[in-house]
Protein backbone atom coordinates (compact mmCIF):
# COMPACT_ATOMS: atom_id res chain seq x y z
CA UNK A 1 0.00 0.00 0.00
CA UNK A 2 2.92 2.52 0.83
CA UNK A 3 4.38 1.86 -2.21
CA UNK A 4 1.44 2.88 -3.91
CA UNK A 5 0.91 6.03 -2.25
CA UNK A 6 4.77 6.67 -2.96
CA UNK A 7 4.81 6.28 -6.80
CA UNK A 8 1.39 7.97 -6.84
CA UNK A 9 3.22 11.08 -5.23
CA UNK A 10 6.11 10.87 -7.46
CA UNK A 11 3.68 10.69 -10.66
CA UNK A 12 1.93 13.79 -8.86
CA UNK A 13 5.50 15.72 -8.34
CA UNK A 14 7.72 14.64 -10.80
CA UNK A 15 6.36 16.80 -13.84
CA UNK A 16 7.17 19.73 -11.53
CA UNK A 17 10.63 18.66 -10.65
CA UNK A 18 11.44 17.77 -14.18
CA UNK A 19 9.99 21.70 -15.38
CA UNK A 20 12.09 23.33 -12.67
CA UNK A 21 14.07 26.09 -14.05
CA UNK A 22 14.90 29.87 -13.53
CA UNK A 23 13.54 32.71 -15.56
CA UNK A 24 15.30 35.55 -15.71
CA UNK A 25 13.28 38.89 -16.25
CA UNK A 26 14.65 42.10 -16.75
CA UNK A 27 12.45 45.09 -16.38
CA UNK A 28 13.64 46.82 -19.29
CA UNK A 29 15.99 45.88 -21.94
CA UNK A 30 17.17 49.63 -23.21
CA UNK A 31 17.61 52.62 -22.06
CA UNK A 32 18.15 55.90 -23.57
CA UNK A 33 20.46 58.51 -21.84
CA UNK A 34 19.20 61.23 -24.20
CA UNK A 35 22.27 64.17 -24.61
CA UNK A 36 24.50 64.04 -22.15
CA UNK A 37 27.54 65.62 -21.87
CA UNK A 38 31.44 64.47 -22.58
CA UNK A 39 32.43 65.32 -18.61
CA UNK A 40 29.17 63.68 -16.96
CA UNK A 41 28.58 60.08 -16.13
CA UNK A 42 26.42 57.71 -17.62
CA UNK A 43 25.56 54.89 -15.44
CA UNK A 44 22.38 52.61 -15.39
CA UNK A 45 21.17 50.13 -13.41
CA UNK A 46 19.33 47.08 -15.08
CA UNK A 47 17.27 45.15 -12.62
CA UNK A 48 16.34 41.58 -12.88
CA UNK A 49 14.06 38.76 -11.12
CA UNK A 50 14.26 35.41 -11.11
CA UNK A 51 10.49 34.38 -12.19
CA UNK A 52 11.49 30.80 -11.97
CA UNK A 53 11.59 28.01 -9.21
CA UNK A 54 14.89 26.99 -9.60
CA UNK A 55 18.57 29.27 -8.44
CA UNK A 56 19.03 31.85 -11.49
CA UNK A 57 23.17 31.89 -12.16
CA UNK A 58 24.39 34.52 -13.75
CA UNK A 59 27.44 32.87 -15.50
CA UNK A 60 28.66 35.53 -17.42
CA UNK A 61 28.58 39.35 -18.49
CA UNK A 62 30.42 40.59 -21.58
CA UNK A 63 30.23 44.41 -22.77
CA UNK A 64 30.59 45.75 -26.25
CA UNK B 1 26.09 49.44 -16.58
CA UNK B 2 28.73 51.98 -17.30
CA UNK B 3 30.00 54.27 -20.46
CA UNK B 4 32.98 56.55 -20.14
CA UNK B 5 32.39 59.83 -22.40
CA UNK B 6 35.59 61.12 -22.64
CA UNK B 7 36.87 61.88 -26.20
CA UNK B 8 33.59 60.32 -27.56
CA UNK B 9 31.07 62.66 -29.83
CA UNK B 10 27.57 61.91 -31.42
CA UNK B 11 25.67 58.81 -31.18
CA UNK B 12 26.80 56.81 -28.66
CA UNK B 13 25.47 52.98 -27.99
CA UNK B 14 26.66 50.22 -25.66
CA UNK B 15 25.99 46.25 -25.39
CA UNK B 16 26.09 43.78 -22.85
CA UNK B 17 25.60 40.02 -22.90
CA UNK B 18 24.24 38.61 -19.83
CA UNK B 19 25.06 34.97 -19.92
CA UNK B 20 22.76 32.96 -17.57
CA UNK B 21 21.32 29.29 -16.85
CA UNK B 22 18.07 30.35 -18.09
CA UNK B 23 17.13 27.77 -20.41
CA UNK B 24 15.00 29.58 -22.30
CA UNK B 25 16.68 32.48 -22.33
CA UNK B 26 20.37 31.83 -21.67
CA UNK B 27 21.71 35.41 -24.08
CA UNK B 28 20.04 38.44 -22.97
CA UNK B 29 21.20 41.59 -24.50
CA UNK B 30 20.88 44.79 -22.97
CA UNK B 31 21.14 48.65 -24.80
CA UNK B 32 22.19 51.90 -23.88
CA UNK B 33 22.35 54.67 -26.28
CA UNK B 34 23.16 58.65 -26.19
CA UNK B 35 23.79 61.80 -27.85
CA UNK B 36 27.18 62.70 -26.44
CA UNK B 37 27.89 66.52 -26.89
CA UNK B 38 30.67 68.79 -25.48
CA UNK B 39 29.79 70.04 -22.39
CA UNK B 40 28.86 73.65 -23.63
CA UNK B 41 26.39 72.69 -26.01
CA UNK B 42 24.99 69.59 -24.17
CA UNK B 43 22.93 71.71 -21.68
CA UNK B 44 20.71 74.69 -23.36
CA UNK B 45 22.46 77.78 -22.96
CA UNK B 46 21.52 81.40 -21.82
CA UNK B 47 20.50 83.38 -24.84
CA UNK B 48 23.26 85.98 -25.49
CA UNK B 49 26.07 83.59 -24.15
CA UNK B 50 27.11 82.47 -28.19
CA UNK B 51 28.38 86.54 -28.45
CA UNK B 52 31.07 85.96 -26.03
CA UNK B 53 33.88 85.06 -26.56
CA UNK B 54 34.83 81.74 -27.14
CA UNK B 55 31.21 81.81 -28.71
CA UNK B 56 31.19 83.70 -31.20
CA UNK B 57 34.07 82.21 -33.71
CA UNK B 58 31.29 79.79 -34.25
CA UNK B 59 27.84 81.65 -33.77
CA UNK B 60 28.47 85.58 -35.01
CA UNK B 61 32.20 86.00 -36.51
CA UNK B 62 31.14 83.76 -39.46
CA UNK B 63 28.38 86.30 -40.80
CA UNK B 64 31.11 89.18 -40.65
CA UNK B 65 30.31 91.35 -43.50
CA UNK B 66 27.60 89.12 -45.22
CA UNK B 67 24.02 89.90 -45.41
CA UNK B 68 20.64 87.84 -46.66
CA UNK B 69 20.45 84.22 -46.83
CA UNK B 70 24.27 84.32 -46.59
CA UNK B 71 24.38 85.41 -43.34
CA UNK B 72 21.76 83.29 -42.54
CA UNK B 73 23.32 80.19 -43.29
CA UNK B 74 26.74 81.72 -41.29
CA UNK B 75 25.21 82.48 -37.96
CA UNK B 76 21.54 81.26 -38.01
CA UNK B 77 21.57 77.85 -39.32
CA UNK B 78 23.63 76.14 -36.76
CA UNK B 79 20.37 76.99 -34.44
CA UNK B 80 18.12 76.89 -37.01
CA UNK B 81 18.35 73.33 -38.35
CA UNK B 82 17.19 69.87 -37.56
CA UNK B 83 14.60 70.30 -34.99
CA UNK B 84 16.53 72.65 -32.50
CA UNK B 85 14.42 75.36 -33.38
CA UNK B 86 12.38 76.56 -36.01
CA UNK B 87 13.41 76.08 -39.51
CA UNK B 88 14.04 78.61 -42.21
CA UNK B 89 10.69 77.19 -44.33
CA UNK B 90 9.22 77.51 -40.79
CA UNK B 91 9.91 81.08 -39.66
CA UNK B 92 9.04 82.22 -43.55
CA UNK B 93 4.97 82.05 -42.44
CA UNK B 94 5.89 84.43 -39.72
CA UNK B 95 5.01 88.12 -40.06
CA UNK B 96 7.79 90.23 -40.93
CA UNK B 97 7.19 92.40 -37.62
CA UNK B 98 7.31 89.17 -35.52
CA UNK B 99 10.40 88.24 -37.19
CA UNK B 100 11.76 91.64 -36.59
CA UNK B 101 11.06 92.12 -33.22
CA UNK B 102 12.76 88.14 -32.80
CA UNK B 103 15.69 89.22 -34.53
CA UNK B 104 16.28 92.34 -32.66
CA UNK B 105 15.41 91.51 -29.00
CA UNK B 106 15.15 87.73 -28.53
CA UNK B 107 12.30 85.64 -27.57
CA UNK B 108 12.16 84.98 -23.63
CA UNK B 109 12.33 81.74 -22.48
CA UNK B 110 14.12 80.46 -25.47
CA UNK B 111 17.98 79.88 -26.37
CA UNK B 112 17.07 82.79 -28.93
CA UNK B 113 19.29 86.19 -28.02
CA UNK B 114 18.31 89.56 -29.26
CA UNK B 115 20.85 90.38 -31.98
CA UNK B 116 20.57 94.19 -32.22
CA UNK B 117 23.38 96.45 -31.77
CA UNK B 118 21.37 98.65 -29.83
CA UNK B 119 20.97 96.37 -26.74
CA UNK B 120 24.87 94.75 -27.14
CA UNK B 121 23.91 92.23 -29.92
CA UNK B 122 26.22 92.12 -33.26
CA UNK B 123 24.12 92.93 -36.26
CA UNK B 124 22.97 96.42 -37.59
CA UNK B 125 19.33 97.20 -38.47
CA UNK B 126 20.30 96.90 -42.07
CA UNK B 127 22.01 93.65 -41.76
CA UNK B 128 18.85 92.16 -39.22
CA UNK B 129 16.48 93.60 -42.69
CA UNK B 130 18.28 91.65 -44.81
CA UNK B 131 17.57 88.72 -42.44
CA UNK B 132 14.09 89.06 -42.26
CA UNK B 133 13.66 89.56 -46.03
CA UNK B 134 15.82 86.15 -46.58
CA UNK B 135 13.57 84.04 -44.22
CA UNK B 136 10.59 85.70 -45.68
CA UNK B 137 11.49 84.45 -49.05
CA UNK B 138 14.15 81.81 -48.23
CA UNK B 139 13.81 80.55 -52.08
Amino acid sequence: MKIWIVLALCLVFLPAVLHAQPVVSFTELSYNFGTVGQAEKAEHLFEFVNKGDQELIIEKVSSS
Amino acid sequence: MSVDLAGKKGMITKTAQVVTNDPVHPVVTLTVSMQVKDDLHARPQRAGKIFEADCRTCHVDQGKGKRGLELFMADCFMCHNAGKSPSITQMSRRPEKYLLKAIRDGLDNTTMPGWTTSIGGPLSDAEIDSLVKAIRNPN
